[in-house]
């Protein structure tokens, strides 16, 4: 089982943003299909329950054709898309209150998936190390991790702004807690030896 | 620089979150029906506390739903009939004249505000989004409404 997006698909986002603000409908169909898991677990690391999220998702597109001719840079495109998710997500909380916040922090089981049951239990068993090691990291990490795992490459050094850190941190920043969270993996393996 | 093993943890991730927390199927089709416009000069419509989507997404026969544009508030009573085919009765806050378009995945028709109130008589199911025209060619637009 694989994730929904293959990154290998993963085109320029510029160059399809362009391509859109040009008024092609294709590639601004490739650009809602390529960035729309990346928004979405913006709006889930905010907090925000299914429902809401799946608003603030929609309401961002909107927003960019509504304010596309005013991005300079059309690599900022995924930066500026993840700052408006932001947004959206504070204007929803401020309007719903805690409403709109996860009652349950907690994750559900994941979900049985298709292939051979080897391989089911050796990605389960995966899974299940990947989520304990995420959990001995700190909220900052596990957040910057969960959307920048759904951040297409090209576009991770226009990302430091709109993901709240320090300009030219978020390769550091991503790299550290890449390397807390190997080293959690490590020692779980360790501790699993018998 | 992004080492290999730093991009199949990255898969890793992709794949531990799109099992646990996956992004609704039709989240895409929507919102890229939402965006297909002819028209750029907008105000975006977001849904209201009342409303929220839920109500623009659920099944039951009437639906009460209102977006927020800055300049006004777009509220529909969307009411299922025996046919299944839906009417939707709506009303612009404050009350003005517009030409008020709905879009759906079949065409466009339109109707004529008068004090605020409009009406559709018999739309189809499927997905729907409302568009209030103003005269200078601008126009308040609303998400993807299923109907």
């Amino acid at each position: 089982m694989t994730a929904d997006v293959d990154p290998t698909s993963w085109r320029d986002t510029a160059a399809l943003f362009e391509a859109a603000r040009a008024g092609d409908r294709a590639p601004m169909n490739e650009l809602v299909a390529t960035l729309s898991p990346l928004l979405w677990h913006v709006a889930r690391s905010e907090g925000l329950d299914r429902e809401l999220s799946q608003d603030v998702v929609q309401t961002t597109w909107l927003h960019l054709v509504k304010d596309m001719h005013t991005i300079r840079d059309p690599r900022a495109v995924v930066a500026w898309l993840i700052t408006t998710t932001k947004r959206e997500c504070w204007r929803v909380r401020a309007k719903h209150g805690h409403e709109s916040l996860l009652e349950d922090q907690q994750v559900e089981e994941p979900a049985a998936p298709d292939p051979s049951p080897e391989e089911i239990v050796l990605r389960d068993d995966a899974r299940r190390r990947l989520w304990r090691a995420l959990e001995q990291l700190s909220e900052r990490c596990r957040l910057l991790l969960r959307v920048v795992a759904f951040v297409p490459r090209p576009d991770y050094r226009v990302l430091a702004e709109s993901l709240g850190m320090a300009k030219g941190g978020i390769g550091p920043t991503r790299g550290r807690c890449l390397a807390k969270l190997r080293a959690l993996l490590d020692a779980d393996e360790e501790g699993a030896r018998p | 620089m992004t080492r290999p093993d730093d991009q199949n943890l990255l898969e890793g991730l992709r794949d531990l979150f799109s099992v646990l927390d996956p992004m609704p199927p039709d989240l895409v089709l929507h919102s890229q029906f939402a965006v297909d416009l002819d028209q750029l000069d907008l105000a975006v419509a977001v849904p209201a506390h009342e409303a929220r989507l839920a109500g623009v997404r659920s099944r039951a026969r009437t639906r009460l739903v209102s977006f927020d544009a800055p300049a006004m508030t777009v509220t529909v009573e969307l009411r299922l009939r025996d046919d299944g085919t839906t009417r939707v009765d709506g009303w612009l806050t404050p009350p003005q004249d517009r030409t008020v378009e709905l879009r759906t995945e079949h065409g466009s028709t339109t109707a004529r505000a008068l004090r605020g109130r409009f009406v559709f008589d018999a739309v189809v199911p499927g997905l729907a989004q409302i568009q209030v025209h103003d005269t200078d060619g601008g126009a308040v637009v609303t998400p993807a409404i299923v109907l």
